[in-house]
């Protein structure tokens, strides 16, 4: 059987989802998900609402430390088929942290997972604030400067595209020339 | 934070049409002092839910909300944080309270009675571990909740 393709997982992920939304934590929807986890293990969206469905959903007639392996395993599993993106290691430190009292191994998998978001969230300001300004949405851009230059004072990228705004708002008159003054 | 950022923006847009500096500073400042109510707003609610607080805090959301000092998203966040706190640990669901270090004898506890035991190392009904655990536990379910 060919492998689905990435519309039919996500549409069979949204139908499984729609399930939960009108019978929260029911185990035919765990059923649904399990299924699509056999049909492809590195669908991270999947791997992760499945952990996350197995902690709210109860089954009286599991033992909770095999579903508990059930839910580390899948995490693990997002962790590596993601190439430890932020959103899986931070799923996997909470886990540790709560279930396996493990909060140093937590603390390692969180400061890389804020690490590798804020890093996402320099490349994406960067992007904005050039793309606002280029658009002539100065205060737009500037607000989000503002607020850019305040968390990556540091950053070449940032400080770039924030210095760059404001030449361009003080040509269209929007900021007094003084503001471009050491 | 897009509220705060919309805010921002509609203001400068206003200034921008009206163009003239003068006035853009003026509303600046304005903007400023509304921003610092509600900041100050803000930060005693949140004070006074992390005190246990709740009738105090609740009575001061709805004043606030009313009075456009904080937004109604964060009144709903506000008042979900104080449904958190008052959440039990035994509602988190029956096969994660079957764990077998589960401390039981907190069931009927919530999370802000639990983190008040914590902070004043009252260990007479469970031990540091287990209090942290416990609260990790409610913490978590809400956070998986949430998503």
């Amino acid at each position: 059987m060919a492998h689905p393709t990435p519309a039919e997982l996500l549409a069979s992920f949204r139908a499984a989802r729609a399930v939960g939304e009108q019978h929260r934590a029911d185990p035919h929807q765990l059923t649904l998900l399990r299924d699509m986890v056999a049909i492809c293990p590195a669908f991270i969206p999947n791997l992760l609402e499945t952990a996350r469905l197995l902690r709210l959903t109860d089954q009286p007639d599991k033992d909770v430390e095999e579903v508990l392996d059930e839910v580390q395993q899948l995490l693990e599993h997002a962790v590596q088929a993601s190439n430890r993106s932020p959103d899986t290691l931070i799923e996997l430190a909470y886990f540790l942290d709560t279930h396996r009292k493990s909060p140093d191994a937590a603390r390692k998998l969180l400061e890389e997972g804020a690490a590798k978001a804020l890093s996402a969230l320099e490349d994406a300001w960067t992007g904005l604030i050039r793309l606002l300004e280029m658009e002539q949405q100065l205060p737009q851009a500037l607000e989000l400067s503002a607020r850019a230059e305040k968390l990556f004072p540091e950053s070449e990228r940032i400080m770039g595209a924030v210095y760059d705004a404001r030449q361009t708002a003080v040509t269209a008159g929007l900021l007094p020339p003084e503001t471009l003054d050491p | 934070m897009p509220w705060g950022m919309t805010i921002i923006a509609l203001v400068f847009l206003w200034c921008s049409g009206c163009g003239h500096v003068g006035g853009h500073a003026a509303d600046m400042a304005q903007e400023e002092g509304v921003r610092t109510k509600g900041g100050s707003a803000n930060a005693r609610i949140w004070a006074l839910i992390a005190k246990g607080q709740f009738a105090e805090a609740q009575a001061l959301i709805a004043e606030s909300t009313a009075s456009g000092l904080i937004s109604k998203e964060m009144a709903t966040r506000m008042m979900h944080r104080i449904s958190v706190l008052n959440t039990k640990l035994g509602e988190i669901p029956a096969s994660l309270q079957r764990a077998r270090d589960f401390p039981s004898q907190l069931k009927d506890y919530t999370l802000f009675e639990i983190k008040t035991m914590l902070d004043k190392k009252d260990f007479s009904l469970a031990t540091q571990a287990q209090l942290k655990m416990a609260r990790k536990l409610i913490e978590e379910q809400s956070r998986l909740l949430e998503k």
